[in-house]
């Protein structure tokens, strides 16, 4: 599903932030990135969300070379993926509802389907009594749970969440690593950045292993195979 | 927290409207303003244009269809007018012919000479005849010219060609530049409009990078924008349109009370058409300037 050959990544002139990378994740599976501050998980997340192109190397997504695609030809790739970010990025002038069914709205999805979905998945998350509020009258742990529903509501194929419980306590982290469990049973890929030991340990999926720029593979159960 | 402010500078909290927060004020009510100014000169100078327009084309048609054909004051001056008139009044080019009467002509002396009973009996006046042409037809004119001078060599025509050329040039001067100030206006807009939406888009940066990673089109993003500015400049213009249209009544009103000072002012159906044309014309700019911006700006994100 996701290939990457002797990727790497450099902001203008600098060094490189991510150097020589290569890994293979395949479709359904579980994995974790982990590493120190300034290892690149997040250049490494943006590679993988489409955000940016490598500056060398070959990325392969959803068997499309990434590289030879142009502008527009990568937006319906970047509809399969579903991103939550650390800082969430709610748009807090809008409600819970209109939050999670932005993705959903821009792929043109009908307003009665929207409805339907949005608030059927509002429920499954805990947050069915929230629909009106806007993001910043909610908790923490409340807004990281619309930011999953927003990158799941388009039924992604790759969901990318980058330390999804790093603003949480370990009871809602450990609630919102049972929501990423559910939904990789469904089939969706699942890729997390995070730091917490405790989540390491007691879900025990492969991890990418980054340091310095570099990615070392730690492969327990062959899901994830060093290219 | 929600700010309150005036709705008729800035857009009304309905936030579900865009999934960009445009609704928020961030001095917007300056793009309305100056939108609203631009609006104001370009309907002025549109109207302004195209009522001196409408004056020299008025006064350049009573004076191309006429003619003043000067008798000189000489013993037979009257038999001399008498020839001329039976010749004008037969003539095919000639479509009406008044020969002025000597009441008429010291009439038009009247302010050179005063209202001495006598005066101008007591000078040598000239026998004026004023002629309304037919239909333009150089060869039939050339004929009555050709008629008329034949009965004397003395008689002297006036097709007022001079004044017609300064006048067309006077016309033709103020048009133009009426045009070029609705372009450099037009220009403007379009600059104005493409700095507001350049500057949104970098203040919403990180929320229009969101809306990209969840893989929106550029048009969808365009469409916000678009949406956005049709917003804002429809509130500048119509407020622009508005007040030129209350100044306009106000002047209409102040040239019947000070006829003296002022010249009659009348609606033109032409007038009344820029009005429309100069609004859409604005609003097309400035989407138009959004539409550039926009996918300038998107052009550079990956």
């Amino acid at each position: 599903m996701i290939k990457f050959e002797h990727v790497g990544l450099r902001y203008g002139i600098g060094p490189e932030v991510l150097s020589d990378i290569n890994f293979t994740l395949t479709s359904g599976s579980f994995h974790f990135l982990c590493g120190p501050s300034g290892a690149g998980k997040t250049s490494l997340m943006s590679l993988l969300y489409l955000g940016r192109k490598p500056t060398r190397g070959l990325v392969t997504m959803f068997e499309q070379n990434i590289g030879s695609l142009t502008r527009e030809e990568l937006i319906p790739l970047r509809q399969q993926i579903g991103v939550v970010f650390q800082d969430f990025r709610l748009l807090n002038h809008l409600s819970t509802f209109d939050n999670v069914a932005l993705p959903l709205r821009i792929q043109g999805v009908s307003e009665k389907e929207i409805k339907t979905n949005v608030t059927e998945l509002l429920e499954w998350v805990g947050l069915g009594d929230c629909i009106n509020r806007l993001p910043v009258t909610l908790s923490g742990g409340q807004q990281q749970r619309i930011a999953i529903a927003r990158a799941v509501i388009t039924r992604p194929q790759l969901l990318l969440a980058d330390e999804p419980t790093g603003n949480l306590d370990e009871d809602i982290g450990m609630k919102l690593m049972g929501l990423f469990e559910q939904l990789n049973s469904m089939g969706t890929t699942i890729l997390i950045a995070t730091h917490s030991l405790n989540i390491l340990e007691k879900f025990p999926h492969p991890r990418l292993i980054l340091d310095k720029g570099h990615l070392h593979v730690f492969e327990p159960n062959q899901a994830v195979r060093s290219a | 927290m929600k700010t309150s402010y005036p709705v008729l500078f800035g857009l009304p909290d309905k936030s579900r409207r865009f999934d960009l927060p445009l609704h928020t004020r961030l001095g917007t009510e300056f793009l309305v303003m100056l939108l609203a100014l631009m609006t104001s000169l370009c309907l002025l100078t549109a109207i302004g244009s195209l009522s001196l327009g409408h004056m020299a084309r008025g006064w350049q048609s009573n004076l191309e269809n006429s003619l003043t054909i000067e008798i000189p004051y000489g013993k037979d001056k009257d038999a001399t007018a008498t020839a001329v008139m039976d010749v004008v009044e037969d003539h095919p080019a000639v479509k009406a012919a008044e020969r002025m009467s000597d009441e008429d002509v010291s009439a038009l002396l009247k302010p050179w000479l005063g209202s001495i009973d006598g005066v101008a009996d007591s000078l040598p006046i000239p026998t004026l005849i004023t002629i309304q042409l037919g239909k333009s037809d150089p060869d039939k004119l050339d004929d009555l010219k050709k008629s008329i001078f034949n009965i004397s060599d003395k008689i002297s025509m006036d097709g007022h060609e001079e004044w017609l050329g300064d006048l067309r040039h006077l016309s033709h001067g103020v048009q133009f530049i009426g045009l070029i100030l609705m372009l450099f206006i037009s220009i403007v807009t379009y600059f104005t409009v493409s700095g507001a939406v350049r500057s949104r888009m970098a203040i919403h940066q990180t929320e229009l990078e969101l809306l990209h990673i969840m893989g929106a089109h550029d048009t969808y993003i365009r469409s916000q924008f678009q949406k956005y500015i049709l917003l804002l400049t429809g509130k500048g213009i119509a407020i622009g349109a508005a007040a030129t249209l209350v100044f306009l009544i106000l002047l209409y009103i102040a040239s019947t009370q000070f006829p003296a000072t002022l010249p009659k002012f009348t609606f033109h159906p032409t007038q009344l058409i820029a009005l429309p044309v100069v609004v859409g014309a604005l609003v097309l700019i400035s989407l138009q300037a959004a539409r550039h911006t926009v996918s300038h700006v998107l052009k550079e994100i990956p």
